[in-house]
């Protein structure tokens, strides 16, 4: 991954600092390979200095920036194990922290995701933060600001790895969003991430697969375009502008699905709404052929 | 640009204009259609195609220069070959697709020829079906039909070539139209673009070739429910009828009272106070019926309301997908705010937070469940009230007023919110609540029913709706209004206590009025907040009556966003 880092351009004292981050905090785990990359040099640089001066960072955007890819790409640089904990409207404080349970002879505590995080000195992806009541994420407030510690009633306090950092995602635009309480969001350091670019997009199709054409990796670039700007005209939701289903949409026509069926899974298939379907059909329609066979795509 | 004024096939096709241009600002002048009435795919991609390689405001310029002319239909389409050809080469390199997408429209042609009747092929013109073939045999690799000399040289001139710019196209356009056609006064003829592509006149047009690009001017086309004011059922001037004699003509326009005589009554003496004093109210839910009407006045309103009610369907009917696309986005928006808000039940569970008082199950029964989970409250306990401004002043709106207060009845049905709808409007002194749909009504359909007519004496319908809000069962209760802010009435504001007299119901002292009615109702606990319909110069009306209780919108897509915002921002002050 250093080499990766390299290669975006990320400065040499960022690279520094994650290395004198690894030597201070070894840790014993391999930490998980993330799927894909994340490209983008200025947004790296911003997370990593956000890291290595022991903010937690809030990444906020609409869907396929590449919230939780950076996330994991972070954890990833930094060697750290994490703990991805989907926000959801029920989520409530023992579901973060722990709750009691009985073993069959004595009532003993389960601990949640955020604990063992924070134990471990991991890096605990909050994700879709702003799924979640804001009642439920006071006992956030503790483990985030100064004290970095939990307190867990009845069992006292626990603090918190000096290697653990929270990142968060959030997207206001999602249904059943809602604004972040004040309180939180200070609590963490804010980076507003931008829609993939079409080179980096060409990048990423690039990486993951690499014997797709370069003539076809264009115009799937273009079609993921062609998609966003009909959103951002309000034409259509933003069910079709998913990413993971372009991707996998992709990986279907790799293992010899023809491109027209597996779009229509990855893609037209995420809205629910006819006439919506009809229109991403068209916009599939003038990139893709709807003749073009797969194993024309690869070589 | 207005986007709402769309029918489905019309937003698709420009959706694929707008996609080819790379532009959603676009406004195109020409739309094509094939004669089944869908959009003609490949035609219109080009173009959406010609704004993004040329420059469309000399292209309008060059459309304009012979409309008026015999020969402008003629002229467009081939115009239009010339241009299929030139974007062609400057795209493809481009997208590929647009290879496919060429040979699929040129097959689509040939098959259409073997449908067609004999009437169909004489209805044809000639030249232009000759160059049609022409250029879609060529496209797919077939003989050429037998041409004349004369189309043999302008189907070549129309060959044009990627590399030609806007004024090297219109050069060779101009040269053909001068040396083929004998023509050279472009001089701008008087210009009017008008073709709509809806009924008849669609289905004539699509006669003319299989599928054709045609000019439209839908895209600028005036409310088409503006100017029919004048059925409006104002009543300011005359004087004023016997009461008994207005009683009855109420009771045959809208049907009898919900409630009794005597009840009535009591309610009038409750709430027709101080500026309202003298006016009346009437509770109904019939629909005026023109047979059983007694008076022409009533007879006439029931059958213009009969006649509105078919065109308020008919107008949901024509954008029923985008208005079923805004029941599932407001319904999933008003779910989820909700479940955000909902209180959560505590029940028995094997994890959890330990619940003391049952630890001795453990001992005793050796059972696990001594703990405490919790979930959402599966019913939420509000109830909402939907008051439609339905007063004269919205004549020019009801077919879109129905068709938003359908949408938002249904979905909040569909989340099981008790919902009801009134109309209020005042007559002859009566301020007239109409339950389109009342609180256990299964469907909307009654929505349906809204007509405007008389004044709208906001200030004393915000006091009686007080009465319907109490109709509910819930323990929470909102009062939504859709309304202009402008209320207006025949009847004065009496005098009262800092009013020694009367005044016209209507600007200030009409907004002063409504605003202290909203003040009291949301002094007794009930949620009010208001969508507005109105113009920029109401705004500030809107703003002294519900402060900042009210959302504005411009068009029906708006209408989820506006009603889910505002029942979030209420929802949230109640948990």
């Amino acid at each position: 991954m250093a080499d990766f880092l390299t290669e975006e351009h990320i400065s040499k004292q960022l690279l520094e600092g994650i290395a004198a981050y690894k030597k201070k905090y070894p840790s014993n785990a391999d930490a998980v390979r993330p799927k894909y990359p994340y490209y983008g040099r200025k947004i790296w640089e911003e997370a990593i200095s956000a890291v290595l001066s022991g903010a937690n960072l809030l990444l906020e955007g609409p869907k396929a920036t590449g919230k939780n890819v950076l996330a994991e790409n972070l954890a990833y640089v930094f060697n750290r194990p994490s703990w991805d904990i989907s926000f959801h409207i029920n989520i409530d404080a023992s579901y973060l922290i722990g709750t009691d349970t009985f073993d069959g002879s004595k009532v003993v505590f389960r601990k949640g995701p955020v604990v063992l995080c924070a134990e471990n000195g991991g890096f605990g992806i909050l994700d879709e933060i702003n799924m979640a009541k804001n009642e439920a994420l006071v006992v956030l407030h503790e483990i985030l600001d100064y004290r970095h510690t939990i307190s867990i009633p009845g069992y006292g306090s626990i603090d918190v790895n000096p290697a653990t950092r929270f990142l968060a995602t959030m997207n206001y635009g999602y249904a059943g969003t809602r604004e972040l309480n004040e309180a939180l969001a200070s609590r963490f350091v804010i980076i507003s991430m931008p829609q993939i670019s079409m080179e980096n997009l060409e990048r990423l199709l690039l990486y993951t697969f690499p014997s797709l054409k370069p003539k076809w990796m264009e115009q799937f670039a273009l079609l993921f375009e062609d998609l966003r700007k009909k959103v951002e005209a309000a034409e259509i939701s933003q069910h079709a502008v998913d990413l993971r289903g372009f991707l996998d949409a992709i990986r279907l026509m790799q293992n010899g699905l023809a491109p027209s069926e597996a779009l229509e899974m990855g893609i037209t298939n995420k809205s629910f709404d006819s006439c919506e379907r009809r229109l991403i059909d068209d916009v599939i329609q003038s990139r893709i052929p709807e003749t073009l066979e797969s194993r024309s795509l690869f070589g | 640009m207005k986007k709402y004024l769309y029918t489905t096939v019309q937003r698709r096709a420009l959706n694929i204009i707008w996609d080819a241009a790379g532009n959603y600002d676009y406004a195109p002048p020409f739309v094509a259609f094939n004669p089944h009435g869908e959009p003609e795919y490949y035609l219109d991609f080009i173009i959406g195609l010609s704004d993004k390689w040329f420059d469309s405001e000399k292209l309008l310029k060059f459309f304009k220069s012979y409309s008026g002319t015999i020969h402008r239909k003629v002229f467009d389409n081939i115009t239009w070959l010339a241009l299929e050809n030139s974007l062609y080469e400057k795209e493809l390199p481009r997208r590929p697709a647009l290879k496919v997408m060429r040979e699929k429209h040129a097959r689509a042609f040939f098959e259409e020829e073997t449908t067609m009747s004999r009437q169909e092929w004489m209805a044809k013109n000639n030249l232009l079906y000759s160059l049609l073939s022409d250029r879609w045999a060529l496209v797919l690799g077939r003989k050429s039909p037998v041409l004349s000399p004369r189309e043999k040289r302008i189907s070549k001139k129309l060959r044009a070539g990627g590399t030609l710019d806007t004024d090297g196209l219109i050069a060779t356009m101009r040269s053909i139209f001068q040396e083929d056609f004998l023509f050279s006064h472009f001089t701008g003829y008087p210009e009017e673009f008008t073709f709509h592509f809806r009924g008849v006149l669609a289905r004539m047009l699509s006669r003319f070739s299989n599928c054709e690009i045609s000019r439209t001017n839908f895209l600028n086309l005036p409310s088409s429910h503006a100017g029919e004011g004048s059925g409006a059922y104002h009543s300011k001037g005359l004087a004023r009828r016997h009461e008994a004699a207005d009683q009855n003509t109420i009771e045959s326009c809208f049907g009898q009272s919900l409630y009794h005589q005597a009840e009535r009554i009591l309610l009038e003496h409750n709430l027709c106070t101080e500026g309202d004093r003298g006016c009346h109210l009437w509770y109904a839910r019939g629909v005026p019926d023109s047979r059983s009407a007694k008076t022409p006045e009533a007879k006439g309103m029931a059958q213009d309301a009969e006649k509105q009610y078919q065109k308020n369907l008919a107008f949901y009917q024509a954008y029923r997908d985008r208005n079923q696309s805004t029941i599932r986005e407001l319904k999933t928006q008003i779910l989820n705010t909700v479940n955000q808000h909902s209180e959560p039940a505590s029940i028995a569970a094997r994890s959890g937070r330990l619940n003391s008082s049952s630890v001795w199950r453990a001992a005793v029964l050796h059972s696990s469940r001594i703990f405490e989970r919790c979930v959402p409250e599966p019913q939420p306990n509000i109830s909402v009230l939907l008051l439609l401004d339905a007063s004269a002043s919205r004549l020019g709106a009801q077919e879109t007023i129905a068709s938003q207060a359908y949408m938002i009845s249904e979905s909040l049905r569909l989340c099981r919110i008790p919902v009801e709808v009134d109309a209020f409007r005042t007559f002859r002194g009566f301020t007239v609540f109409q339950v389109l749909k009342s609180y256990r009504e299964e469907n909307s359909r009654g929505v349906f029913r809204y007509f405007s007519a008389g004044w709208n004496r906001d200030g004393l319908a915000m006091k009686a709706a007080e009465i319907r809000l109490k109709d509910s069962e819930t323990s929470s209760r909102f009062l939504l209004v859709l309304t202009d802010a402008n209320p207006n009435d025949s009847e004065p504001l009496q005098p009262s206590s800092g009013r020694p007299f009367p005044m016209d119901y209507s600007g200030s002292a009409g907004i002063a009025e409504t605003a202290r009615a909203v003040k009291n109702l949301k002094a007794g606990g009930v949620r009010i907040s208001a969508v507005f319909l109105g113009e920029d110069s109401e705004v500030r009306n809107a703003e002294k009556i519900y402060s900042d209780g009210f959302v504005r919108i411009h068009k029906t897509d708006e209408i989820s966003k506006a009603v889910g915002k505002l029942l979030q921002d209420n929802i949230a002050l109640l948990s």
